[in-house]
């Protein structure tokens, strides 16, 4: 009995710390599980997301990369960003350069929020009187798509500011990742972490290490584009869970620790996939 | 597992405790039930159809159906905020060291 609870309470603090440790130690210690685990993936390939672990598939997905289907989303997008609003002014006016990818997400301390690419672009056309885009496909998918080609090759760089509501919004994305939900009662991490590589149904489920490098995705089963929330809501809507919204807090601080978890990767965005 | 085990028994029992109630009573009780779910941020995307169903039952006239719905529906509600406090205890066994 009394070994029970001397080894109840090694345990329990073993999980406190680990539940408790900071964005840094987290990312080591994310990324090591993952590296330990596909020993096989060479450096920064875990952008490729599942092919970066199934050489089959692969083979197929480069030869849809030679002829990318997100193509005409990058044109459409480049239009979009330069297309004059009502009021004689762009979303050029309100970025210095499409390449703007490594600059999200991030917390703006004075909105007391983290701030996504996608969400910028729509607070660029509210801050200008235009109404804001939908956020899971089309308009903002595209504009999503020009930028994110724009900045391809930009290393991913989260940074988590020693702010305790930064913290706190970093860690709510943490808990996110690592909650069962739904009535399958899955987490993200059960599939994308200690799943990664195994089947469900017909799909191999990829890694979350370089899950967040490679958006907006063109996605054969959606045929069209889709933004990472949108990818957030189908994975919650398959466990039957009920989705959060598109560029709600949750899923914001849910981007904010996984692209964290990326940071040193490199964004290669927009991405094809099955 | 075993707790979810216990906590499936005593949401089974609450269940048949309902047995003697109106649909309309426990189609309102699932309803108070989901949206505590979906205030803990753990509504289940089958409970609010489930709801509606045994609404549309009801409204049909047949209460035993709108009944063994709705008490489904609440089951399902409660089962979510049985999960909700549940991972709000255990999630962070899952974060590697
Ligand atoms: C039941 C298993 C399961 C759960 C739970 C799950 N997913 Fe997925 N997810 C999949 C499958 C299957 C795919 C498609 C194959 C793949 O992984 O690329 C996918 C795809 C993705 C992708 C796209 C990968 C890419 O390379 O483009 C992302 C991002 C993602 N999931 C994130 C999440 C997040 C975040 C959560 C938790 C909110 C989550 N998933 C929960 C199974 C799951």
């Amino acid at each position: 009995m009394k070994k029970l609870t001397q080894l109840g309470m090694v345990f329990g603090m073993v999980v406190s710390a680990s539940a408790l440790a900071g964005p840094e130690e987290d990312r080591t210690a994310f990324q090591n599980f993952y590296e330990k685990r596909f020993p096989q993936v060479v450096e920064g390939d875990f952008i490729n997301g599942v092919y970066s672990i199934l050489p089959g598939a692969r083979e197929q997905w480069e030869a849809i990369e030679e002829f990318p289907p997100y193509e005409v989303a990058i044109e459409e997008g480049e239009e979009l960003y330069n297309t004059v609003f009502a009021n004689g002014k762009s979303l050029a006016d309100c970025f210095d350069t499409p390449a703007q990818r490594e600059n999200y997400p991030y917390w703006d301390s004075e909105k007391g929020k983290v701030v996504t690419m996608e969400q910028a672009v729509n607070d660029c056309r509210v801050a200008n009187g235009e109404k804001p885009y939908k956020t899971k496909k089309g308009a903002l998918a595209a504009v999503s798509a020009y930028m994110s080609y724009e900045s391809r090759g930009q290393a991913i760089n989260v940074v988590i500011p020693d702010d305790p509501a930064a913290i706190a919004a970093y860690n709510e994305g943490k808990e996110l990742f690592y909650t069962k939900r739904g009535q399958l009662n899955f987490s993200c991490s059960d599939c994308h972490m200690y799943g990664a590589g195994l089947n469900a149904r017909a799909d191999t489920m990829s890694p979350a290490f370089g899950h967040a490098s490679h958006w907006p995705v063109y996605r054969s089963k959606w045929q069209a584009m889709g933004t990472l929330h949108r990818r957030f809501a189908g994975c919650n809507t398959n466990i039957r869970a009920k989705p959060f919204k598109a560029q709600g807090t949750e899923y914001s601080n849910l981007e904010y620790f996984l692209t964290y978890m990326s940071n040193g990767l490199e964004f290669n965005g927009p991405g094809a996939r099955k | 597992m075993f707790k979810g085990l216990v906590g499936a028994v005593i949401l089974g029992s609450a269940m048949l405790a309902n047995a003697s109630q109106s649909a309309d009573a426990v189609i309102a009780a699932a309803t108070e039930a989901n949206k505590q779910a979906k205030s803990l941020g753990y509504e289940w995307n089958v409970t609010g159809k489930a709801i509606k169903a045994a609404q549309a039952a009801l409204k049909a006239g047949n209460e035993a159906e709108a009944l063994k719905l709705a008490e489904h529906a609440k089951y399902m509600a409660e089962a979510s905020i049985f999960q909700a406090g549940d991972e709000k205890k255990n999630w962070m066994l899952r974060v590697p060291k």
